[in-house]
């Protein structure tokens, strides 16, 4: 009787203990997939994006000329460690997209198209606040 | 008549890689130099391409040009030559007992001016009216030159022996100035494999046409340029004539080519509108040989060359964002 009290100790501890790590583990995993996923700022034109963009890029990169142009920014942004990867060919798509809109009388494009954008605003911030 | 770009099914866009492709048959590491070619012939701009002896200028014009279906002439320029030897003279005909005139060399669609700055000033002169305007004068008769009608100049730098150093005026007829530079040792190890054959221009086949020439050029002056891209080449012209260490400025003639120069490589890109970037890239070329550093500046060691001079302004000017 008292060997089998013993056992359902045991047993009652080993599960607690996996119940336990089942917890730690699964918050683990929830703050990394938090960690990955980028809020992003509610803007409506793709002038608010791009000029989200400009002014991360001017945080993050104090030593930039102003004589600075969109595809400059992009390659640098590339060479850049940033902590979530980035789509680079959206990133592209986007840029192209508004460049004809800002310069080839284009019509705007539409916000979702420009999630791209913010998130790499979103990311070149954080890699500033980081490295400062 | 069928056009060379539609039987050979290129778009305008790849055109670019399409002439590389054909000159890297004989021409080896010089694929930016011929991209600012190409840019300026699409510009109906002329272009003085200078370095050193023996660094594949000629070579690389020669086989450009055979990309091309045009009449092309090659004038080799010395210090004993005559206007009348690029241009043309009246000449008496003892059959018709009277003066006809004769055409020179520079009633082509290019010009390969070869070491265009061993000629006399007089005969780098000759040249003005028919780069600037496609005519030429000859004892008060005016002949339209044939269209497309471009230049394609080379030179030695100015401290070599027996050179005169091109006037301002001439110089801001070009468009761009293409400099040469030594190629890097993995280039030159392919020139020298590429050598141990013999060399032949003629494998290089012609790839447009003067038709399709036409279509670009309409193409071109299609090209959309906003108001706010026109701001920044003022801008940008404005900085170079306010800047101390300039003695001479850019002229409006050279912010009018830097514009088509940038409209042309926009197409060349596959796009209909010039973007900042466009200005960014044909600047350097387009403006460093037109504009002078100042004296006092450049004896007190404060300014670069004209080059370093313009990359400098093009980072502080703002373009449009």
């Amino acid at each position: 009787m008292k060997g089998c009290d013993k056992l359902f100790s045991d047993s009652i501890l080993i599960y607690s203990l996996v119940a336990l790590n089942i917890v730690l583990y699964g918050l683990l995993l929830f703050g990394y997939i938090r960690s990955r996923i980028v809020p992003l700022p509610e803007l409506k034109s793709a002038n608010e994006v791009f000029a989200f963009l400009e002014k991360s890029f001017k945080l993050t990169f104090p030593d930039i000329p102003d004589g600075f142009t969109w595809p400059e920014l992009i390659s640098r942004a590339k060479d850049t460690a940033l902590d979530s990867p980035v789509n680079w060919q959206r990133i592209q798509a986007a840029l192209s997209e508004y460049e004809a809109y800002r310069y080839g009388q284009e019509s705007e494009p539409a916000s979702s198209d420009s999630n791209e954008i913010l998130k790499l605003g979103v990311l070149l911030r954080k890699h500033g606040k980081v490295n400062s | 008549m069928t056009s060379t770009l539609a039987t050979t099914g290129t778009k305008y866009s790849d055109l670019r890689d399409k002439i590389i492709r054909e000159v890297s048959k004989v021409v080896i590491g010089r694929e930016s130099e011929l991209n600012l070619l190409l840019i300026c012939l699409l510009a109906r701009g002329h272009a003085l391409l200078e370095g050193v002896p023996g660094i594949s200028k000629t070579l690389l014009a020669k086989a450009f040009t055979k990309c091309l279906d045009l009449k092309f002439k090659r004038v080799q320029f010395t210090p004993d030559m005559l206007p009348l030897d690029i241009i043309g003279g009246f000449i008496f005909n003892m059959k018709s007992r009277e003066f006809e005139f004769r055409e020179g060399p520079i009633f082509a669609n290019i010009l390969l001016a070869d070491e265009i700055n061993r000629a006399a000033p007089k005969v780098q002169s000759a040249l003005l009216e028919s780069m600037q305007e496609l005519q030429v004068t000859v004892e008060g008769i005016t002949t339209k030159l044939p269209a497309p009608f471009m230049v394609i100049a080379t030179q030695n730098p100015l401290d070599f022996e027996g050179v005169y150093p091109l006037p301002e005026s001439e110089l801001d007829r070009f468009m761009m100035k293409i400099g040469f530079d030594y190629p890097g040792s993995k280039v030159e190890s392919n020139i020298l494999r590429r050598n141990l054959s013999d060399l032949d221009v003629d494998v290089v086949s012609a790839v447009v046409g003067p038709n399709d020439l036409q279509e670009i050029f309409a193409l071109v002056d299609k090209v959309k340029v906003t108001d706010e891209i026109l701001d920044y080449v003022v801008k940008l012209g404005e900085s170079t004539r306010n800047d101390a260490r300039i003695g001479l400025g850019a002229s409006p003639r050279a912010m009018v080519q830097l514009l088509h120069s940038a409209r042309s490589n926009a197409v060349l890109s596959g796009r209909d509108y010039v973007a900042p970037e466009d200005i960014k890239f044909v600047a350097p070329y387009v403006l460093s040989h037109r504009i002078r550093v100042d004296r006092a500046a450049s004896l007190k060691g404060l300014v670069g060359t004209p080059d370093s001079v313009i990359k400098e302004l093009l980072d502080v000017v703002k373009p449009p964002r």
